[in-house]
């Protein structure tokens, strides 16, 4: 897919409208930059005159200008009630961010979106909610709000995601997983989540490449062109279990620097959920490419192709590579 | 002498959850949800302007607001061109392509 020079424009738009709600002093000018931010990610979805991308358009739209508008009321409300005014505000920005009991849209519109701009709606969007949830810390009751929030999104994220045979809905859900984790890292301390968010995008932008350099959709996208690269074939399952969290792989660090803060905090039983979910989304990943590693892995096959070995581009492989071999990565952080 | 302060708090209120009523329970058509924004959008804009007005006499602060309200319904009105261009309606039952 090639984007015309305008989507340049929209782009710094979006960045901008992010960096402006993260560094305002006021909610006003968080209202601001999320609106910005809105207005230019309408003009990057509607690629082209599709259904399905009309249909993510609208939906993306009227849920987050509503939720700008109880942002907006309920910042206007704030000399008057100021508690209910910091909830309201929070449940909205929950609202924005797709997490837990407003997550409905969410899957819905992942799958109307190709995968770059799906992309930016998994990790860019939730740059300036995610900081602003982060700045509204300051009282128990928000504080008790996040953590529902935080153990609803990941049971929703690992039970919404067993059933899924599209991957850009199997993202989705495991998105909402994954935002599970970054809102008890609010819960922590701002460091925990912005670390979580770092290695969280790296790991996802690989593997939603490699999806959209293979051009897959379903899983049967995946298993079709299984045959095609030995490469590919071992770039898939280790990409996913990596998404998936398991130790060898970069997407373990972020959840072992979780999991000791929250058991050094004596936070067991969110520990507990957690740890649970991320084993059912386990599951659907290991369910994704067991098939194509055991019953079509090209290396077993008599024809296969060495040639298409190095036809993969090398942001992919070097992407990957960090991928299988970034357990080594976070050792300064550990020590 | 009246004192209308609580009033020009509650009577935007009221206006705001009217217009979220609107939002939620009327989604037959998409033009129903789009006006049902900008009434809220407008009440929002009562609700700031007597408040602003209230603490430091920055009342420029609603045209701000109002600019970007005005920015947000144009972008809604585009939004139902599109639709309408692509499904052929605007009604909210014809989106169903996306469902879990």
């Amino acid at each position: 897919m090639t984007f015309p020079i305008s989507y340049l424009f929209f782009f710094l738009t979006l960045l901008s409208g992010t960096t402006l709600s993260v560094s305002s002093t006021s909610w006003f000018g968080a209202w601001l930059g999320l609106e910005l931010n809105l207005l230019s990610f309408i003009p990057l979805i509607t690629t082209k005159l599709c259904p399905y991308l009309t249909e993510a358009a609208i939906k993306y739209f009227l849920i987050q200008a509503l939720a700008s508008t109880i942002l907006i009321m309920s910042a206007s409300i704030f000399l008057y009630a100021q508690s209910i005014s910091h909830v309201m505000i929070l449940l909205s920005l929950l609202l924005k961010l797709g997490a837990a009991p407003f997550h409905f849209w969410f899957p819905q519109v992942t799958e109307g979106l190709s995968w770059p701009q799906a992309f930016i709606l998994l990790t860019i969007q939730k740059l300036a909610p995610m900081f602003l949830i982060s700045y509204l810390t300051f009282s128990d009751t928000l504080m008790s709000i996040i953590m529902f929030s935080a153990l609803l999104s990941s049971l929703v994220g690992a039970l919404g995601g067993l059933n899924m045979m599209k991957l850009r809905k199997l993202m989705a859900f495991s998105s909402i997983n994954h935002m599970a984790w970054m809102l008890v890292g609010i819960y922590l301390g701002d460091i925990y989540w912005l670390i979580y968010f770092t290695f969280y995008s790296f790991v996802s932008g690989s593997v939603i490449m490699l999806l959209y350099s293979t051009h897959s959709f379903t899983v049967s996208n995946l298993l079709n062109q299984s045959s095609k690269s030995l490469l590919l074939n071992m770039f898939i399952p280790m990409n996913i279990l990596s998404l998936g969290g398991l130790p060898p792989f970069l997407g373990f660090a972020p959840k072992w620097i979780m999991i000791q803060f929250l058991s050094a905090n004596s936070m067991f039983i969110p520990l507990l959920v957690l740890l649970t979910s991320s084993l059912i989304t386990l599951y659907f990943y290991l369910r994704l490419f067991i098939p194509l590693s055991l019953l079509s892995f090209s290396f077993f096959i008599s024809n296969v192709k060495l040639t298409s070995l190095f036809s993969s581009s090398y942001t992919l492989l070097s992407m990957s590579f960090i991928n299988i071999f970034g357990i080594l990565f976070p050792i300064p952080f550990m020590i | 002498m009246v004192n209308f302060s609580s009033a020009m708090i509650f009577v935007p209120m009221v206006m705001i959850f009217c217009g979220a009523w609107g939002f939620i329970a009327y989604s037959k058509h998409m033009l129903n949800s789009l006006l049902s924004l900008e009434f809220m959008m407008l009440g929002v804009f009562w609700l700031m302007s007597s408040q602003l007005a209230l603490v430091a006499s920055e009342v420029y602060f609603s045209l701000f607001f109002l600019t970007l309200a005005a920015c947000e319904g144009a972008l809604g009105l585009t939004m139902l061109i599109l639709v309408v261009r692509s499904h052929g309606n605007d009604m909210f039952s014809s989106f169903n392509l996306l469902e879990c």
